[in-house]
Parts: structure tokens; sequence; C-alpha cells
């Protein structure tokens, strides 16, 4: 099969878009996504916590990492 | 839409004016669908795209040169947002839509099937430069441009989806 059957096998089964607009106006989606956190706030939110579990988790079982961590801070 | 210079209008908009923005996403809002529909294939996941590649764009919008072509800056943004939803859609199990601008012809629906599932077994990556330069017949300086690669690239990228696409439907029995 030569490059040209094989795009017009795939335009016989894909037939090329139709261009018309969008059935109505996007603006006040774009509003509501706005609103919305965007994942990477969520992500980083998540990694926050995590380390702050953890270091809660660290710290109770060795509390005298505390003064050390207070040293630190 | 504000009767005011383009140029005007670009910076307004690099410097987070919402107003501006809102008048590009007016002004732009259909030409971007139209261009992501011809990527994703589906016009409820195009819309989808356009909007997220408008959210991307405002806030980027720091990054924007206002001397340069919102259009060809928004298309390569939206280009990514459809790319995006095309690996997500892949993630989630979905197909290829089969949204066309015409019924499509005289072909055996079980043919027709056959083709569709192999042209859904590209990569999303080569799924795109396939759509663009065979099914939509983009130039590759277009599809380069959209994609910001070089022609180089596309052409590569177009080589091996065809050799994919080829390999894809020799196994399910289709030979031309």
């Amino acid at each position: 099969m030569t490059d040209a059957e094989l795009t017009v096998l795939l335009r016989s089964a894909l037939p090329p878009m139709d261009e018309s607009a969008p059935v109505g106006d996007l603006w006040p989606r774009l509003l509501t996504r706005a609103a919305r956190p965007s994942a990477g706030s969520r992500a980083d939110l998540g990694v926050a916590a995590g380390l702050v579990a953890g270091l809660l988790g660290v710290l109770a079982t060795r509390p005298d990492w505390i003064l050390l961590l207070v040293y630190h801070l | 839409m504000r009767d005011e210079p383009e140029d005007a209008l670009l910076g307004r908009f690099a410097q987070g004016d919402q107003e501006a923005f809102e008048a590009l996403f007016r002004q732009y809002q259909g030409e971007v669908f139209r261009w992501v529909v011809r990527i994703v294939r589906d016009r409820g996941l195009a819309e989808d795209a356009t909007v997220d590649a408008f959210w991307r764009a405002y806030r980027a919008r720091a990054r924007f040169d206002p001397s340069r072509s919102f259009g060809a800056w928004i298309r390569r943004i939206a280009t990514n947002a459809a790319l995006t939803h095309l690996e997500a859609q892949r993630r989630h199990g979905g197909g290829v839509a089969l949204d066309g601008r015409e019924p499509v012809p005289a072909v055996e629906p079980g043919r027709r099937r056959e083709i569709q599932a192999a042209f859904a077994a590209l990569s999303p990556r080569l799924r795109v430069v396939a759509t663009l330069a065979l099914v939509e017949q983009q130039s590759y300086a277009e599809i380069a441009d959209a994609l910001d690669v070089p022609v180089g690239t596309v052409k590569s990228r177009v080589f091996r989806a065809i050799r994919s696409l080829r390999q894809e439907l020799a196994c399910r029995g289709i030979h031309g």
C-alpha cells in the first residue's frame, strides 16, 4: 500500500471534521474553569500534606528531634 | 468587542486586563475551536480543550509578547491542550470519535471499524500529526508552527505514523 493509498483509506474511515463553530458561547465555561482550583495547586497541597504527615510521624517516634527542628527554625 | 487597535488590546491582555482577555476570547474562540476539533474529532472534547487552552493562555499571559501574533500563540497552546485531552481520553480507554464533515463514504462498516482501531492505536503525539497531515491535509509548515517544532520533526512523525498504521492495518488483514 502506498502512502497515497493509505491516506485515501484513512480519509474513507475518518472524514475531515465539520468546521462549524461551537454550539454556544464558551466564555461562561471559562469562568467556571477559572473558579476551579488547578490540578497543580491540588497536587501541591497533596505534597505539602504528605510532608507534614511524614514530619509528624517522625516526631512521634523521635520526640528528641523536636528540639533539633526548633533550633533550625 | 472594544474598538481599539489589536496591539493595544494585546498589551492590556499581557498585563492581566480581564476585559482585554474576554475580548480576545470572543474574537478567537471560534477559530481555536475549529482547529482543536480537527485534532480531537469530538465536538464536546473540543469545547473542553478550547476552554482549557484559553485558561492556559491567561495563566501564561506574562510570557506573551504583544508584538507577536496572538492567533499563532493561542493555536500552539490549543494544540498542546488538545494533545493533553487526547492523552486523557486514551488513558480512560476512549477510541477515535467519528464526527465527520460528511457521511462516511461507501466503506464496509467492519472495515471502517478496523481502520479506526488501527488509527486509535497510534500514540496521541503521532495521532495529532496523522490527523492534521493525512486527514485534514494541513501543510507541514502549519503543523510545525502549531506544535512549535521544526518541519523536519513533523515529517519524521508523519513517517512514523504511516509506518505504524501500515503495520496495524496489516495485522488486521487490510493491505489496501
